[in-house]
């Protein structure tokens, strides 16, 4: 009853994101214009997102979203040369964009008033790069002083590389965003050319415009500019993904120099609208998140094993990935003891279901998280991205309903499943 | 533990010193009520999404200290037992009620902030109001984070850019608590009593120096409720003995290596003795920094190094404004055998601005975005409860929000030369950390 009565109290808080203030329109190219109006604070943010990350790229070219993602600021016809950014902070904007497994989003944030600006430059640059030679060949050594830095010197970050790249073999979110350095060097140019040809056009994006906006104004100005510009020649959006069937753990040790050793362990999992994806992301802040979560406790508080201990799991994702377990070890004579601990904690709910309490603290988590998103009108943009580049930005919606609906059984069900070695990748990252 | 690490010292970590000698306004409706036990107030209700932040800040920090940790400690230590909850019960409830009470200890104050949902306000408040007046700092619990965070802090010394961080505040401050990180050294843990923390508690968390600050969707009850608790809460804090760091003596500039074979780039920092937060200066100091280094991509150093020859991909300059002049530095990373190259780009467009300060149309850009994208500063309500004890703390006066373009557009290039030329002519530490050249 005490569970019923909290679920309760979660569905009225909940439809605060309601669709009034959230609007799509589809324009007649395909572009989808999805307006965010919330007048709180006077800001306005603008995102381009074009549903093309590192798993959409060819083999032997990882890295390629992203090395394009840099070629968007060097120039397009209208405005040509490096002048993207100066433009934008001329205005009182920042920009900036990032590149995923999944997508690559553009962005600007600026006072409302300067929305146009980002529309002139974002629909110049969807239909008009310029991709020139010589700047080609200074963002591609950029990008490899970028890889220099986040990962041949960062061995957690590289730890993290290996155990993705182990643990799928045949499936694309094997390889890392960043591209394998080989990999870096052998795009061309013409490569490149392609590559945005292919999918840098407006039925392959969407555009997200939040904040302190008067939506009929924008949306017109956004016709505009953007209608005009072609759809994709021939959109292959959905390719058959699939992972061979993996036979026992699969193990890899990185020597790196370090102090704290690290333990990562990774399990295959489903993503949303897959069912199984909620009740494992519930299962996340009972087993990692949180200093009173069962690892946390055994591991640093009781044992004194670790110095932290975290899991994260990514439900939002175009195809399923990968549930973590990552604990900084104090002494890497101990590494064996801590996974084995790690197992323990994993067999302990296969035995016994999760506490109504535990649940119900997952379950509140989830209910503030939503709610201290939307604190900011650019991270409120970006889950409801997220939710569109897996179908659409209403399914948010769903997701809160059917998480709500998780039950203890269900844990004990995903844990069974799942937490089994047919789908378990460790990466050790040790001392030299 | 201990040996493991001087091993890597001696092996890996080759240290050699060198030459060293030594858009406009912003409309903010917020108020402030000042309480009979001295502390302040400063709220601001909005009820666009059900969440509230409250902020304190402390006027305590390694400022303060008799032994380095202290304050970064018992900061830490605060969740970690009260006269009525135990560490794991504060935990359970933090995590049950999906509230978080974040610290933050910086080189002049101590800040706590509680984000909690509306539902949880009241829950979250008196935890939180617990954990701030009556935290028992446990013995055992104590223990435990003096492991982990000694364990931490040796992680982070491998890390190239906190390694390199390191010693240039020792080489610009000294032993002045400027001069280390506020987290503290490894080595001087042990040296550290649960006492010192009692005693670092009892002399600087006394309300009537506190600036608190309420933002979100809180109602006048709410508002009374906090005001009650942070009243019925009597002590008189002593009066900070803060000590000006003393500058370098130094004749010439200084090079420290650091040699790292694991390391394909190196981490280079330039540094100097920046510019106090409450220096009249700091305006035409943040427009230079603005227009050098820390204008993301279009700076003169980003353009320089990175746009124009691709030899970095992060590069920028900084500043710390504190109560003193903090640290003001360029850091870069690039390919080993760079380094060299790199450093002189940098050292070059240093001495250009502070020979030359900046043309008429640079200074244009710099204020248009600095004005500009002030409201972005504060565009969230966290961002607001957390600024709002700055303006107590820092004398920025609660007219800051819009008189705040008018600062920014009173700057004159001369202005620009003077503060640069003022800062720059110091001589500079250079600490590279990164694999050796052949």
């Amino acid at each position: 009853m005490k569970f019923l009565s909290v679920t309760l109290i979660l569905l009225l808080f909940f439809p605060l994101m309601v669709e009034g203030y959230i609007q799509e329109t589809l324009l007649n190219n395909g572009l989808k214009v999805i307006t965010v109006e919330d007048h709180s604070t006077p800001v306005a943010v603008f995102q381009v997102w074009y549903r093309v990350g590192a798993i959409d790229e060819p083999d032997g070219k990882s890295g390629i979203s992203h090395l394009l993602e840099h070629l968007m600021f060097r120039g397009s016809k209208n405005y040509p040369g490096n002048v993207f950014s100066k433009i934008i902070q001329l205005q009182g904007g920042v920009d900036n964009a990032f590149t995923t497994k999944d997508y690559t989003v553009y962005f600007q944030k600026l006072t409302p008033a300067k929305l146009d600006i980002s529309i002139d430059l974002e629909s110049d640059r969807m239909q008009n790069l310029l991709l020139q030679k010589e700047d080609f060949e200074l963002e591609k050594k950029i990008v490899l002083e970028e890889r220099r830095q986040r990962y041949e010197d960062d061995p957690e970050n590289l730890t993290f590389e290996e155990v993705i790249g182990t643990a799928f073999k045949a499936h694309p979110y094997r390889r890392p965003v960043i591209g394998w350095t080989e990999d870096i060097l052998s795009i061309t140019l013409e490569d490149l050319k392609n590559y945005y040809k292919k999918n840098y056009c407006p039925d392959n994006a969407f555009i997200i415009v939040a904040g302190d906006i008067e939506r009929e104004k924008i949306l017109q100005k956004i016709r505009e500019k953007f209608e005009k510009i072609p759809s994709c020649d021939k959109l292959q959006r959905i390719r058959t993904l699939y992972e061979p069937r993996q036979y026992g753990e699969r193990r890899i040790i990185l020597k790196r120099k370090t102090h704290l050793p690290m333990l990562v362990m990774a399990y295959k999992v489903p993503a949303y609208p897959e069912n199984d994806s909620l009740s494992l992301e519930l299962l996340s802040t009972i087993l990692g998140e949180g200093k009173s979560s069962r690892l946390y406790r055994k591991l640093v508080i009781e044992k004194g094993l670790a110095i932290d201990v975290g899991t994260s799991n990514s439900p939002i994702s175009r195809d399923g990935f990968l549930f973590f377990i990552v604990t900084s070890v104090k002494d890497a004579n101990k590494i064996d003891e801590v996974e084995r601990i790690i197992r323990q904690e994993i067999e302990n709910i296969k035995q016994e279901p999760p506490s109504n309490r535990e649940i119900e603290k997952a379950k509140n988590q989830v209910e503030a998280s939503f709610l201290f998103s939307q604190d900011s009108v650019f991270g409120h943009a970006l889950i409801l991205g997220r939710f569109e580049i897996i179908g659409s930005w209403r399914m948010i919606e769903r997701y809160k309903e059917d998480i709500l609906k998780i039950s203890v059984e269900d844990l004990q069900r995903v844990t069974k499943k799942y937490f089994i070695d047919d789908n378990l990748t460790v990466g050790i990252l040790l001392p030299l | 533990m201990k040996s493991r690490f001087i091993l890597y010292i001696s092996i890996i970590l080759i240290l050699l010193l060198l030459n060293c000698q030594k858009a406009g306004a912003v409309k903010m409706e917020f108020k402030t009520k000042n309480l009979k036990n001295g502390a302040k107030v400063k709220y601001l209700i909005r009820e666009s999404i059900p969440i509230a932040y409250l902020t304190v800040l402390i006027p305590a920090s390694s400022l303060d200290e008799k032994k380095i940790s202290q304050a970064y400690l018992t900061a830490q230590m605060l969740t970690h037992g009260t006269k009525k909850r135990s560490a794991r019960q504060i935990e359970d409830e933090i995590d049950f009620l999906a509230i978080t009470i974040e610290k933050k200890v910086t080189h002049d104050y101590t800040m706590l902030t509680l984000s909690t949902t509306k539902r949880n306000l009241k829950s979250a408040i008196e935890l939180f109001f617990d954990i701030l007046k009556n935290p028992t700092f446990p013995e055992d619990e104590f223990r435990k984070e003096i492991s982990i965070l000694q364990k931490s802090l040796r992680q982070l010394e491998e890390d190239p850019s906190h390694l390199a961080t390191k010693y240039m505040l020792k080489d610009l401050f000294g032993k002045h608590p400027y001069g280390r990180v506020v987290e503290g050294e490894p080595d001087k843990l042990s040296e550290l009593t649960r006492e010192d923390l009692v005693e670092f508690y009892q002399k600087f968390y006394k309300p009537d120096s506190m600036i608190f600050s309420i933002v979100g969707s809180i109602d006048k009850n709410d508002l009374e409720e906090i005001s009650r608790e942070i009243e019925n809460w009597e002590g008189k804090s002593i009066k900070r003995e803060l000590q000006l760091p003393q500058p370098s003596d130094r004749d010439k500039p200084c090079e420290i290596i650091i040699k790292r074979d694991d390391l394909t780039q190196s981490t280079i920092l330039i540094g100097f003795v920046g510019i106090s937060r409450k220096d009249p200066k700091f305006y035409a100091f943040s427009v230079m920094n603005y227009i050098l280094g820390g204008g993301g991509l279009t700076s003169r150093l980003a353009k320089e190094v990175r746009e124009e020859r691709g030899l970095a991909y992060s590069v920028y300059s900084t500043f710390s404004p504190y109560l003193f002049p903090g640290p003001f530095y360029v850091e870069v990373k690039t390919k080993a055998e760079n380094t060299k190259r790199v450093i002189e780009l940098i050292l070059e467009e240093l001495n250009k601005i502070s020979k030359h300060g900046v043309t008429d149309e640079e200074l244009e850009e710099a204020k248009a975005f600095l004005i500009g994208s002030f409201p972005l500063r504060f565009d969230t309500m966290k961002k607001i409860a957390e600024f709002l004890p700055l303006l107590d703390f820092y004398e920025l006066g609660d007219e800051y929000f819009s008189k705040y373009p008018e600062y920014i557009n009173g700057i004159k290039s001369v202005d620009i030369l003077n503060v640069s030329s003022n800062v720059l002519r110091q001589n500079h530490v250079t600490v590279i950390v990164g694999p050796q050249l052949k």
